[in-house]
This record gives structure tokens, C-alpha cells and sequence, in this order.
């Protein structure tokens, strides 16, 4: 990563999309990047619609807010429709591909991450750690080493082998986006 | 007031500001033969007060540190005092309308929390300073500047009120009674919990003019009457009665 | 000097952190020893943060009923010496107006963090908005001074957290951080310092606790317990705290020195930063969240060959009128981009002289994008 990134978590209250956001936050700065993070607060973050933004840079950041994300990941079909539009020329849009039926060109990157937080792993609530893995995995913009570290921080010790699994899962399959 | 207290007052206060007749004076020797007898330390002591007659009964008599604060904060800025340093003692002298009106969401939260302040509300039923006005104290039917038919609502009964809100120690003394009102203060000053004296104590220029008493004497003498011993729970109370004692149990 | 270097009692290091709780760990560091507040957002963190680490560290926690008792509690407890605060958003500011009015009158050191939120009244309580700036100053009734100074990072959050508990207590006044919702929220990259520098309250034995010959003095400060006999009164008081209620001369001396102890001392409390400034034509005066935009934006312009440069106020009270005449001298326009409707506009347009002023207003609960304030350089170009 060399310039300005701005990343946008979006989906529903319960989905763990703060927590994504504050890990990668987190993995960015144990790097030595700069990060800023805000996430959408209030009654929505409780059953609405929940967003977490990040902005990434090598340099100080000046405005830490996002206005047009170089990724966007959508786990929600309201968070996909409202903020597709607003994504980066050249910007990458993930979405959960069993909650968001896409359209072109965003259509690319689809992942049935819930079914297969379930169906792999047993819980459906890592799938925001495959999430992360995903997003690691396909912009390396992370160490992955790091972004592991941080996550170990953030999981309560009885379930991190479970996240681990899960981020090597997303981790996997990201890397095969970020190749393509 | 006894040469014997002086030790307690700033040698820069001469006279009491209060009025001829008021109760206040006797609530304060009252006050300070209590902390004599006890051998409270005055350094070591936050005299906290709001604003109202009453409120200057400790400042700036006493010869300690006092905090004369905003009208009905007395006990919130005493609990700040209390928790920020628990080796002083935390005494708040105030009256009903600042402590019990303006103030009232204060003490019924202090009695919760049970922190260890000691509050002595001199009840003259009355806002005296201010010109007399209806308390939240103010008996039914009574005169005042604002209810000048009488007061047409129901006064609060201070003891149930702060018992009910928690406080582990409550007393009712009257200045007429000013031996066993001693006997409450230095209770109230030893106990560890939160402690509530309510004092009655005349207000003859406001409250005693208005009401139709012919001089302070005759409000003592009929305080008197109202305070008398109603140990006998069969015995009906008169009318207006205050009860007076400790109400720690039910 | 009182002011003296201590290691920094919170973890030090490169962090992740958001702005209310480095605000909390800006009060810890500062000496912070009590803390009473009541809840309300967007500010609740740091109330939460103090709940959970200040009696660890020797400190005393209230949650009280409602802001009027709060600020009553603060001031209480920083007369027994304890570094003393509060946080709050824009309703608890206004409940605590009138004992924030005490603590000037009585010169009783205390710091309220004021995590702005989208107002008047219960307004948009999870949205930003930056509408306290005159509340914080004129709130109160009569005439006073207070410090208040605008973060516009994590970082600050923590470092101003510290400063206005040094200027507090250096000054005997009540201080303000102005801080706002998008930075109170904002999780951000810190670098947390080994040491900081501290403020110990001056105390000398027997001096008045009230006032001093100097008509711009900053009195000894004792605490309760002392052994002082103090008299701590909201009345008009002689230098010992006797009331004074009659007699104009103790009245009129005493508001004037309690206004002339922070403004004489105005070239050592205000502080600024510039970018850009040296050439710069039209000058963007921003402060908190809003600077940041503004930074962004005087870049694009530079970027569009539009010399522009940023004038950031960091102290907003007392404000640095001599700053902006200064500055104005220089430049050909001012723009003022602010979350309310022209607060500080109006101070700079009362020092700009002849140079001419645009105030660029937003009041919808979200931030001033870089985007807005470009176009209006553009446009003042």
C-alpha cells in the first residue's frame, strides 16, 4: 500500500462490522500505517444497518472520513444498494453473495460467507473474521502476520482457534481474488 | 450564644444575621454543643451550605471549612467533597426550601446512595430569605406570600421522605426540644451512613406574622404543642402534629 | 514552576485508539482524581472509562443524578484537592451553566469535556455538530472567562485533555474541552508519549485563598482539610471569602480580576497552527473536526494553483483577536467553515479589518467535506 485507501464495512446491526472495522484499524496500525475508523452509531448499530469506514495511509491523514471507497464490502443487500454507487473509479466491491444479488460491474467478488461460517465452521458468528481474511487476502494492503496478531487481541481466548480457522478460510480465498 | 462555643465561631463574626425570634440561633448552639461534646475535629470538617437563612448558619460562623454553594446543590457538591476525600467529615446545614424543593432530587439521591454526610434541614416551613414564600414544607391551608388563601396542596413529611429513599439514620428535633435535638445532631454526626436530621425551627418575621401569631413566643409555645410525645401509636395525633424522635425502624 | 514532567501513567506507544477514551486517558495522565458525571452521548465512553480505571489508580468515581448535581460534585471535590472533571455534550452544558458560573466566581479549578453533539436541544443526539462554542463562554450569567480548547484529532483528545487540566489549575478557572462527536468517535493512530508534562496546583501556606493586590492575580490555592478555615462562597467575597454583598468597590474588583487573570495571560494559553500560511491569499480559519476538512481542502487548492492556507485555532477561549488581525494584514479573504451557524465567524469578521469574511455553515448532523470548502476557495478566488 502506498497511497490514501478508504474501505467501507457495510451490512446489518449483529453481523460483527465494527468489530472488522476496529481489527483492521488495529493490523493497520501494528504495521506502522496511519488509520482513522468511524462507524456508524446509535440506535442503527443495533439492528439496522451498521457501518464501519476506515482510511489507510502512509502519511498523516487530513480528512479521516470516507467519501468514496477504494473497497467496499457489503453484507447486506441495503448496504450493497446504498453504497455501491458511491465506490472509487477502479474501487473493489465483496459482498455475501447468499444475502446481495449484484449488478454489473460490481458483480464480481461474491462470496457465500455466512453459509460457509456455518456450514465450515460450525458458527455463524466468525463469518466477520472470514470477512477480514477476504479483505486481506484480496488487496494486500495488510501483513497477514499482523492482521492474525490483531485478531488474536480482539477474540476472547476460548475462541481463537475457531477465528483462526476462520481467517485462514477468508485469507485462502481472498488471495484467489487478489490474483485474478 | 454560650462564651463556651466561641471557640467555634471566626473571630471575625460578632453578630448572627438572623432575625429576632428565628429558631436558627438555637439550632446552631444546638449544632456546635453537639461537635463540642463529640470532639469533632473543625479541621478536619466541610461545613456545606446552599442558599437561604439557614444556609448561613455555618457560613461564615464557623470556624472550619465551609463551601456556601448554588441554591439546592448543597449535597451534591458535599457528596463530591465526601467521595474525593473520605477522612473529612461532611456536615450540610441547609433549609427545606433548598434542600427539599430546588434540592430535592439531590437528597433523595445522597439518602440512596448512603455516602457518610450528615444533612441538618432547619424547617421554618417557609422561604424566609427570599421574602415568604410557599415551601414544599408549607403546612395545607396556611398563609404565605404566594398563597395568600392558603396554601392549597399537601407539604412533604420530610422524615418519611428521606427514610424512604434509603437513609439508614433520621431524626426529627425541633428547637423547642433543643437537649434531645442534641442528642439526634451528635447521632447523625457519629453515625458512618448517610443521617438526616430535619429541625424544626420558627420563622415568627415570614411565618409567624402571616399566620396570625401574636409574637415568637406564641409560635414556640404552640411548636411546642405540635411537638409533643406521641410515643402511644393508639393515641390520635393532633392536628399539624410533628412527631419528633429518631425513625429508624418501622 | 508547578509544571513538572511525570511518566505517563497510560500505555505508552503507538496505539489504536479511540477519541473519548484517549480523552479518559488524557484526564489519567493529567492526575485526574475525581470524576463525577452522568450519562449522555455522545460523550458516555469516557464516563464508562473512569467508571472502570479511576478508583484503580487511587482516584473516586460518582455517577450522579443528573449534570447540575455532576459539576456540583466536580467542584466539591477539587476543593479537597483533587484534580476534578466532567464529561458531557451539549444538554448537560447547558444544566450546568450556573455552576459553571460558580467555579469562575470562586476560582475552583475544574475541566469539562464537551463532546458535541448536533443541537439545540435534544437536536440529533448521535450527530456531530459544533454549536457549544458560545454556550461555553456566555452560558453562564455575569461576566467571566473560561478556557476552551478544540481538538481535532485522537492524539489531541488526549494531549488537550491534559492541557486543560493544566490551564485549570494554573488559572483557577473552569476549562473546556470542546471536542466533537466525529473525533470523540473516531478511532484513530497515536502515538502515546513516555512522559507528559503536569500542572501541580500552587499552594502557599496563609496566603489569601481569594485574590491578591495584583488586579490580574491568580490566588494560592489551599484545599479543605488544610487546616485554613476556608470560606468558599458563590456571593461576592474579600480576599479571605467573607461575603461582600454590599459595598461596590469588592464587586468591581473582584469580576475584573477574575476576567483579567486569564485575558492578561492570553499570549501564553492561546495556542494555533498554520499551513500554508506564508503566501497564502485566502486563509481558511477552521478549529476541531472541521480543520481537517479544511486541511484536505487548502491542498486540492494548492494542488489548483489557488494559494490558499489554513489558520487552526486550537485555543478557542479566551480568543486570539490580536491572531486574527495579524493574519488578516496578509490576506485577501477569510473563509470560515463551521458545524454551526457562524460562531466563531463572527469573532473573526469583529478582528478581520478590512479584509473581507465568508462564513460557510453547516448544520445537518454530519461533517463539512473537503469538497465544500474547496469549492468556496474556488469560488472566493
Amino acid at each position: 500500500m502506498t497511497e490514501r485507501k478508504e474501505i467501507r464495512i457495510a451490512g446489518l446491526g449483529g453481523q460483527g462490522v465494527v468489530l472488522a472495522g476496529a481489527l483492521l484499524g488495529e493490523a493497520a496500525v501494528k504495521q506502522d500505517l496511519y488509520a482513522a475508523g468511524s462507524n456508524s452509531y446509535g440506535a442503527q448499530a443495533r439492528g439496522g444497518g451498521a457501518r464501519s469506514d476506515l482510511v489507510l495511509d502512509v502519511k498523516e491523514i487530513d480528512f479521516p472520513h470516507v467519501e468514496h471507497p477504494d473497497l467496499l464490502v457489503a453484507m447486506s443487500q441495503g448496504a450493497y444498494d446504498l453504497y455501491v454507487a458511491g465506490v472509487a473509479g477502479g474501487g473493489m466491491v465483496l459482498f455475501d453473495s447468499g444475502l446481495v444479488t449484484p449488478q454489473a460491474p460490481h458483480d464480481r467478488y461474491g462470496a457465500d460467507v455466512t453459509a460457509l461460517s456455518l456450514n465450515e465452521l460450525g458458527n455463524r458468528q466468525v463469518a466477520n473474521v472470514i470477512w477480514v481474511g477476504l479483505i486481506v487476502g484480496a488487496t494486500g494492503w495488510w501483513d497477514e502476520s499482523v492482521a492474525a496478531q490483531a485478531m488474536a487481541e480482539f477474540v476472547p481466548e476460548r475462541f481463537l482457534e475457531l477465528n483462526k480457522k476462520a481467517l485462514a478460510l477468508g485469507l485462502d480465498m481472498g488471495r484467489a481474488w487478489g490474483e485474478a | 450564644m454560650a462564651r463556651s462555643m466561641e471557640k467555634y465561631l471566626r473571630p471575625e463574626v460578632v453578630t448572627t444575621p438572623f432575625c429576632p425570634g428565628c429558631g436558627h440561633g438555637v439550632l446552631m448552639g444546638s449544632l456546635l454543643r453537639a461537635i463540642d461534646q463529640l470532639g469533632v475535629d473543625m479541621d478536619q470538617t466541610v461545613f456545606v451550605s446552599g442558599i437561604g437563612c439557614a444556609a448561613w448558619i455555618p457560613s461564615p460562623n464557623f470556624a472550619a471549612d465551609t463551601l456556601h454553594t448554588l441554591h439546592g446543590r448543597a449535597v451534591a457538591f458535599a457528596s463530591g467533597v465526601k467521595k474525593a476525600n473520605p477522612d473529612l467529615k461532611v456536615i450540610v446545614v441547609s433549609g427545606d426550601g433548598d434542600l427539599a424543593s430546588i434540592g430535592g432530587n439531590h437528597l433523595i439521591h445522597a439518602a440512596r446512595r448512603n455516602l457518610d454526610l450528615t444533612v441538618i434541614c432547619a424547617n421554618n416551613m417557609i422561604y424566609g430569605m427570599t421574602g415568604g414564600q410557599m415551601a414544599p414544607t408549607t403546612p395545607q391551608g396556611h398563609l404565605t406570600a404566594t398563597s395568600v388563601k392558603g396554601n392549597p396542596y399537601r407539604p412533604f413529611d420530610l422524615v418519611k421522605l428521606v427514610k424512604g429513599a434509603g437513609a439508614p439514620y433520621v431524626a426529627r428535633g425541633a428547637v423547642v426540644r433543643p437537649y434531645e435535638l442534641i442528642g439526634y445532631l451528635k447521632k447523625a454526626i457519629t453515625s458512618t451512613d448517610f443521617s438526616f436530621v430535619e429541625v424544626m425551627s420558627p420563622c415568627p418575621t415570614q411565618y409567624g406574622r402571616r399566620n396570625k401569631y401574636d409574637s415568637p413566643g406564641a409560635m414556640y409555645d404552640r411548636l411546642g404543642e405540635l411537638c409533643g410525645s406521641f410515643s402511644d401509636a393508639s393515641c390520635p395525633l393532633p392536628e399539624g402534629a410533628l412527631p419528633l424522635g429518631e425513625f429508624n425502624h418501622d | 514552576m508547578p509544571l513538572s514532567k511525570v511518566s505517563n501513567p497510560v500505555q505508552a506507544g503507538r496505539r489504536y485508539l479511540s477519541g473519548n477514551d484517549a480523552a479518559a486517558e488524557g484526564a489519567i495522565a493529567a492526575g485526574c482524581r475525581f470524576y463525577g458525571g452522568y450519562p449522555i452521548t455522545p460523550s458516555s465512553e469516557i464516563m464508562e472509562y473512569m467508571s472502570r480505571e479511576l478508583e484503580e489508580r487511587g482516584g473516586a468515581f460518582l455517577q450522579m443524578e443528573d449534570e447540575i448535581a455532576s459539576i456540583s460534585a466536580v467542584v466539591g471535590a477539587s476543593w479537597t484537592g483533587a484534580k476534578a472533571m466532567t464529561a458531557t455534550s451539549g444538554p448537560g452544558v447547558s444544566l450546568m451553566q450556573e455552576c459553571l458560573g460558580y467555579a469562575a466566581f470562586t476560582e475552583t479549578p475544574v475541566v469539562v469535556v464537551d463532546v458535541q453533539r448536533a443541537g439545540p436541544c435534544t437536536g440529533q443526539a448521535t450527530k456531530v455538530g459544533s454549536g457549544d462554542i458560545m454556550a461555553v463562554k456566555w452560558g453562564s450569567h455575569g461576566d467571566y472567562q473560561v478556557v476552551a480548547l478544540s481538538p481535532w484529532s485522537v492524539q489531541e483528545m488526549f494531549s488537550l485533555t491534559i492541557e486543560a487540566f493544566n490551564l485549570s489549575e494554573r488559572l483557577r478557572v473552569p476549562a473546556f474541552l470542546l471536542a466533537e462527536e466525529a473525533t470523540g468517535h473516531l478511532r484513530e493512530r497515536v502515538d502515546m508519549p513516555e512522559t507528559v508534562e503536569i500542572y501541580t496546583r500552587d499552594y502557599e501556606p496563609g496566603q489569601p485563598p481569594f485574590g491578591a493586590d495584583d488586579p490580574a492575580g491568580i490566588p494560592s490555592m489551599p484545599s479543605f482539610g488544610d487546616g485554613e478555615k476556608l470560606l468558599v462562597t458563590g456571593s461576592t467575597h474579600d480576599q479571605w471569602g467573607f461575603r461582600k454583598t454590599e459595598g461596590p468597590a469588592f464587586h468591581d474588583a473582584l469580576v475584573r480580576r477574575l476576567s483579567q487573570k486569564v485575558l492578561s495571560r492570553k499570549n501564553e494559553i492561546c495556542r494555533h497552527d498554520g499551513y500554508h500560511l506564508d503566501d497564502a491569499e485566502l486563509v481558511v480559519v477552521a478549529y476541531g473536526f472541521t480543520a481537517r476538512s479544511a486541511l484536505s481542502a487548502v491542498r486540492a487548492a494548492r494542488s489548483a494553483g489557488i494559494k490558499a492556507g489554513l489558520l487552526r485555532l486550537i485555543t478557542i477561549w479566551p480568543f486570539d483577536n490580536e491572531l486574527i488581525s495579524r493574519v488578516a494584514e496578509g490576506a485577501k479573504g477569510f473563509l470560515v467553515p463551521e458545524m454551526n451557524l457562524g460562531q466563531v465567524d463572527g469573532l473573526v469578521r469583529a478582528y478581520a479589518g478590512a479584509t473581507p469574511v465568508r462564513s460557510l455553515t453547516q448544520v445537518n448532523g454530519s461533517t463539512i467535506s473537503p469538497a465544500g470548502i474547496l469549492a468556496a476557495l474556488k469560488e472566493m478566488s
